[in-house]
């Protein structure tokens, strides 16, 4: 099966500036720990690397300060932001309240051809070789699924909040993948999830999406 | 607890860190020109003119800009410019499903976690609302509306929640100020947050969050009226 880059992630991959491609690349080394939480990132470093001009570059750091996974402090430079148990904590607050609203929205008010593609996407993440799969790819498909049920909500203020929160906590799942027996569990409660939403039952939806956002938790706090 | 050391003191302290830069005061500048509509809806945004205007270099402000993008207080389109962004009964929608969300969680959580400092300075806080006159300039009043929330969130100690109801609260305001002319009671609706603040300080998190969601759908039902 075809996995998609991050950049097929995004709506609308046409018409994106370099600045907006630097960002999606860098975005993608973050969260999967191509670059380690807490680790020094320099710019011109960067830039050459991904053979992108420096102010495309400066530019993506700046959003990615906004989105928490990038820090600067003057003087000592730029670093990807640390993790630690406080921030589980305040990431899981948020999703805890707001996973469940989108998927029941999403369950709710999706239209029938976004209904047909979740549905689509439900049986191919059924198809998926969890045990076989490569780890990032894995976190790509995980992201995908997130995604496309945002979309399906409507709400674009939401699917900005989400967006940048599921970024933070696959972070965090990427650091501790190795250590969590239960990726194909987490994995199969997308498959439900997605029929839940595709089947217009809100409650069973929202149930899925608080059990998800409230078992990775309770998982990674289980390890550290 | 760490997960991972940090070459750094804090995680995020942000903001804080060595003051403000330029485009950080830009950013906040236009920002609330924006909320308050001294930039109204669907005006056009113009770097240069900002920039001289606010006396900032070209640099801060395209950044400020940007931002604000991020926070779809303006939106860009290629050839065209950059606008303030269109506020219509969709967003109010889509605000109003996060805030009564996050909103009584957030003062829940600051009943439940504030130190004895943020309870001082809300108490202040409360008093001062508490004396809003519904003679005082409607916008004055907004401002210490936006001011309470912005307290609120900060005692939450939740950096998170805090930027995304900062970003929020900017919209609800913003549309309040739409309608400022035909919302009689604005100072009615903002001295309700006397009893929010003293039940964070009181520490009653059912209370603070059933006043917050009171106060968010009130808010709601309120625009909603006039349309």
């Amino acid at each position: 099966m075809t996995m998609l880059s991050s950049e097929e992630l995004e709506a609308d991959p046409e018409g994106m500036s370099f600045a907006d491609r630097a960002y999606l690349a860098i975005r993608d080394k973050l969260i999967m720990l191509d670059i380690r939480p807490s680790e020094a990132i320099v710019e011109s470093e960067l830039a050459a690397e991904l053979q992108f001009g420096r102010t495309p570059v400066r530019e993506a750091l700046k959003r990615l300060e906004a989105d928490r996974l990038v820090v600067s402090y003057p003087r000592r430079g730029t670093f990807a932001t640390g993790v630690d148990v406080a921030d589980l904590r305040h990431i899981s607050q948020i999703r805890v309240n707001l996973e469940p609203v989108a998927s029941r929205t999403a369950a709710e008010a999706a239209n029938p051809g976004t209904r047909e593609q979740l549905s689509r996407l439900a049986d191919d993440t059924d198809a998926l070789d969890v045990a076989g799969i490569d780890r990032n790819e894995l976190m790509r498909w995980d992201l995908k699924v997130h995604r496309a049920i945002y979309r399906a909500a409507g709400n674009p203020h939401l699917e900005d909040v989400l967006v940048r929160y599921d970024n933070l906590a696959t972070r965090i799942f990427c650091l501790f993948l190795d250590r969590l027996p239960t990726v194909a569990k987490h994995v199969g409660e997308h498959t439900d999830l997605l029929r839940a939403i595709a089947a217009g039952d809100g409650d069973a939806a929202a149930a899925i999406a608080l059990d998800h956002v409230v078992g990775f938790e309770e998982s990674v706090r289980a390890i550290v | 607890m760490t997960l991972v050391d940090h070459p750094v003191d804090g995680p995020w302290a942000g903001s804080d860190i060595g003051g403000e830069s330029n485009a950080d005061r830009a950013y906040e500048v236009i920002r609330e020109r924006l909320v308050m509509l001294d930039i109204r809806p669907g005006e056009p945004i113009n770097d240069d003119r900002l920039a001289t205007e606010l006396g900032f270099g070209r640099t801060p402000v395209r950044e400020a800009v940007k931002r604000l993008e991020r926070d779809r207080l303006v939106v860009a389109y290629p050839r065209r410019g950059t606008f303030a962004t269109a506020v219509d009964l969709t967003d109010l929608a889509d605000i109003s499903e996060i805030r009564t969300q996050l909103e009584p969680t957030a003062a829940a959580r600051s009943a439940r976690t504030a130190s004895a400092e943020a309870r001082a300075r809300l108490a202040v806080l409360a008093r001062g609302i508490a004396a809003i006159d519904d003679g005082d300039d409607p916008r004055e009043v907004l401002r210490r509306d936006v001011y309470v929330h912005r307290e609120i969130y900060r005692a939450s100690g939740n950096p998170h929640l805090e930027q995304i109801l900062i970003t929020l609260d900017g919209h609800a305001t913003r549309i309040w100020c739409l309608f400022l002319d035909r919302l009689p009671d604005v100072a009615t609706h903002v001295r309700e947050h006397v009893a929010l603040l003293e039940a964070i300080v009181a520490g009653d998190e059912v209370a603070a969050a059933e006043l917050t969601l009171a106060h968010v759908t009130g808010f709601e039902r309120a625009i909603r009226a006039l349309l």
